[in-house]
């Protein structure tokens, strides 16, 4: 494990308790007197608050970048006062009044910063002093309340243990099992009933231990405890003892365990039985959650992929071949290609969802960064994500989490009115924002959808033209649908007035590229003037295995991603018509455009006059094509490979796989078909 | 890259001229490779090829540079380049003559100078330098005068227009 490793680890763990920071510190500003949020709250900002000077501890040692360092230490420094007022607000019931919360917010806000900066390896100070500052004082505030000591029982029995673990290991071990016996024993966790040396705080820092013991109070049963703790994996022996040993050694710096590991993996184990601990007790629902997950490094599954796309090409390889084959003889072998070919399909399908994620991941970070923009700019906002359960491939994902923001964005700055302003239009003096997720036809669709003032056509027509996007002549006769598109045109920006969040002209144009060319899917805006404003993205749900109908263009090889194909035909070329010196073709009872893809990719032929035309019919949300080939070959799953950055944007062209023969087959792209 | 730059050069031809890059972008050297068209794109690509495990489009580099050459209609030769992990280019050459190298290359590989002549052909704007190893010796020791145009890869594929799509990307960070 080098130092990258230890960073990237770092930056993981955080994002994660960050984020459970911010979905509790949202769910606290309703209810902020309710003693499981703040032990959430306790917990997590504890546990960030350990990570970091692990980190920063074994980091010294790697020679690690000196600003990284400072940023580590810094997120220790805040997360250690955020840690104090939760636990003043937990243990001497220091009230969470809306000033105080206003600070944890901050907090959290600085924390996700450094982090970044971490991650990003940002050489800019960012000094957490102030901030930390008014947290302590924030305490004090109330009065110097005497933080209460609480009555120490004296009647504690004293458990030795041994454990039966890699020496590397035992910190990380060691953990798991103290974690056990507190959820047995302990779960609100309040030092009074079960103390462990050495401590978790010293596990955490990794510190050196050879011996173990922990005290318990003696209303429980010691032959309960024996049998309990003997129970559990990794402990060797557990035994009672007469007195109190003597305290741990001289503690020594050694890197710690579970750092070293990127992989935890933790065995099934019986959920805890207790019936209202296991929705409110966070340490119960980590231990249920942890029991069933693993968490690995993407790099791994990557490689995984890699491997298993080569098997999906030798797949088709072999069923090429095989297929060629006539003799009795073979019969087997065919036999055996078909097998190979349906354990392949299900590798495949198995290893792709291990890289579904769940769109919630990306979703629940933005209750707060709406709560924040809409009180910078004095609105009042109902944010609500909805069907966040929707899974998309994990690359996609990472992907998306800009474009969204700046959608969201977009709407509080520019869509939703202010309090007065709704008033007085008639709409409820607080604006609605929606994001929401779900599946369509082998697509994941994305909607943020905002009842605030809508898009202005007529100004965005009169922008475009003054700018010169738009000629006069077309701006009489754009449609409004159309016209909204224009806002994904760079250097377009009907803000009045310039400022951090928007108008800048520059971000519309960044989310059409991101979505279309990385991510391959398409953005679309609705939107009602007075009444609100929607956009919808659609994606696929992956990027690196999707079926295909292939077909052959003048003797060359072009696929479809199958998911886009409604249907094929055949129809003779009279069955063509012609509206405004366009060709349609008429399916059932809608006008379809014909795209001849001859001349469309500028390849040197026609169709012949009198063959039979085959047609795939292509679907876009609502829209349809008719994308003219010469002859359909079948439908296989194929690997997506990008063209190379050499080349950027094709029109017309996604990417490319390689078929059996190891030639290659250009996957053509729909989406641009449809912009033509 | 520039660490550990070796000094290595391959050699090759396109029509007359002699060119040279530096050994450590190439990964291969193809020749008889069927080469996949790809519409929709320039004249100088002349498409795409399968390669171990990249696909990598194939810049005709007679064409991007305007040189005659005899053997225009062919595809004798592909230098396989690797400027990044997942970035790979094939270059169409006329003939890959040999791998040289350029001691001392910084001193040795002059500035074309363009003071005294008119010199302005397509590949200038791609061009690193000029190696001319007998450039002060011939005179003594009658040695035949060798010119190599050494390429700057870096530019010629593009790595600078690359980083417009990361900014517009930043612009949403910001």
């Amino acid at each position: 494990m080098d130092k990258q490793d230890i960073i990237q680890l770092f930056i993981e763990e955080a994002v994660e308790h960050i984020n459970e920071v911010s979905n509790q510190l949202m769910a606290l500003e309703s209810d902020p007197t309710n003693p499981d949020i703040i032990q959430v709250l306790f917990r997590s900002a504890h546990t960030l608050k350990g990570n970091s000077t692990t980190a920063y501890n074994t980091l010294l040692d790697f020679d690690a970048d000196e600003k990284t360092l400072l940023h580590i230490k810094n997120i220790g420094k805040i997360t250690h006062a955020f840690e104090n007022l939760i636990m003043e607000a937990r243990d001497s019931n220091l009230p969470l009044t809306p000033d105080r919360i206003e600070l944890l917010f901050e907090t959290e806000t600085i924390v996700e910063t450094l982090i970044s900066y971490v991650e990003q390896e940002v050489q800019e100070d960012l000094d957490v002093e102030e901030l930390s500052e008014k947290l302590l004082q924030s305490v004090k505030d109330e009065g110097a309340t005497p933080v209460i000591i609480k009555e120490t029982k004296t009647d504690f029995h004293y458990y030795g243990l041994t454990l039966d673990c890699d020496e590397g290991f035992k910190h990380a071990f060691l953990s798991m099992v103290y974690r056990d016996i507190q959820d047995k024993y302990d779960p609100s966790d309040e030092g009074k009933i079960v103390r462990f040396n050495p401590s978790f705080d010293d596990l955490m820092e990794g510190k050196e231990f050879t011996k173990i013991f922990f005290e318990l109070d003696t209303s429980i049963d010691t032959n309960e405890v024996l049998s309990f703790v003997k129970g559990i994996d990794t402990v060797k022996s557990i035994t009672l003892l007469d007195n109190k040993p003597s305290s741990s050694e001289q503690p020594k710096e050694e890197v710690p365990a579970q750092v070293l590991e990127a992989i935890e993996v933790q065995k099934a184990k019986p959920a805890p039985v207790s019936a209202n601990a296991s929705k409110k007790e966070p340490a119960v629902k980590k231990n249920l959650t942890s029991s069933t997950n693993i968490r690995v490094d993407i790099k791994r599954i990557d490689e995984v992929l890699k491997h298993v796309s080569s098997l999906v090409i030798l797949k088709n390889k072999l069923s090429t071949y095989t297929s060629l084959l006539s003799d009795e003889d073979v019969k087997i072998l065919k036999d055996v290609s078909e097998e190979i070919s349906q354990t392949v399909d299900f590798l495949q399908e198995s290893v792709m969802t291990i890289r579904m994620t769940p769109l919630v991941q990306l979703f629940q970070r933005f209750p707060t960064d709406v709560r924040n923009i809409a009180k910078e700019y004095g609105k009042k906002v109902a944010f609500e994500h909805i069907g966040g359960q929707t899974e998309i491939d994990k690359s996609l994902l990472d992907s998306l989490g800009n474009p969204l923001m700046h959608l969201i964005r977009n709407s509080v700055f520019h869509g939703l009115e202010s309090e007065e302003e709704r008033l007085e239009s008639g709409k409820d003096p607080i604006g609605k924002l929606t994001l929401s997720a779900g599946r369509e036809q082998g697509f994941v669709i994305i909607t943020v959808e905002d009842d605030g003032r809508g898009i202005d056509t007529e100004k965005v027509i009169r922008k475009a033209v003054e700018k010169g996007i738009l000629s006069e002549e077309k701006a009489k006769t754009i449609k409004d649908e159309e016209a909204v598109q224009l806002i994904y045109h760079s250097g377009l920006s009907t803000a009045d007035k310039v400022t951090s969040v928007a108008g800048r002209g520059v971000g519309m144009d960044a989310v059409k590229a991101i979505i279309e060319e990385e991510m391959k899917g398409s953005v679309h805006v609705y939107s009602t003037l007075g009444h609100g404003t929607k956009t919808v993205i659609r994606l696929p749900l992956t990027l690196a295995i999707i079926n295909a109908m292939r077909t052959k263009i003048n003797g060359e090889d072009f696929a479809f991603p199958t998911n886009q194909v409604e249907e094929v035909v055949a129809i003779h070329p009279k069955e063509i018509k012609y509206i405004a010196n366009k060709e349609v073709y008429i399916l059932r009872e809608k006008e379809i455009p014909v795209i001849r893809l001859k001349e469309y990719f500028g390849l040197d032929a026609v169709d012949e006059e009198d063959k039979m035309l085959n047609m795939v019919i292509l679907k876009l949300g609502e829209r349809t094509v008719a994308a003219a080939v010469d002859e359909f070959v079948g439908q296989e799953d194929i690997v997506v490979k990008n063209i190379g950055k050499y080349l950027g944007n094709i029109p017309g062209i996604s990417g490319c796989n390689i078929l059996g023969d190891g030639s290659i087959c250009l996957i053509v792209d729909v989406n641009t078909l449809f912009n033509k | 890259m520039s660490k550990n730059k070796l000094n290595q050069y391959v050699v090759f031809k396109l029509g007359k001229e002699i060119y040279a890059i530096n050994i450590e972008y190439i990964v291969r050297i193809l020749s008889d490779e069927k080469i996949r068209s790809v519409p929709n794109t320039s004249g100088e690509i002349k498409g795409i090829i399968h390669t171990e495990e990249d696909i990598a489009p194939v810049i005709d580099l007679r064409v991007k540079f305007n040189i005659k050459s005899e053997k225009k209609e062919q595809i004798p030769f592909i230098i396989i380049c690797r400027v990044q992990q997942d970035y790979v280019v094939g270059l169409i050459v006329d003939e890959v003559i040999e791998v040289i190298e350029i001691p001392d290359e910084e001193k040795q590989i002059k500035d074309l100078n363009f003071g005294t002549s008119n010199i302005n052909g397509k590949s200038t704007e791609y061009i690193q330098g000029i190696y001319r190893p007998n450039r002060e010796k011939h005179e003594e020791e009658e040695k035949p005068e060798e010119l190599f145009i050494v390429l700057n890869v870096n530019k010629l594929l593009g790595l600078d227009s690359l980083e417009e799509m990361d900014q517009l990307k930043d612009s949403l960070n910001e």
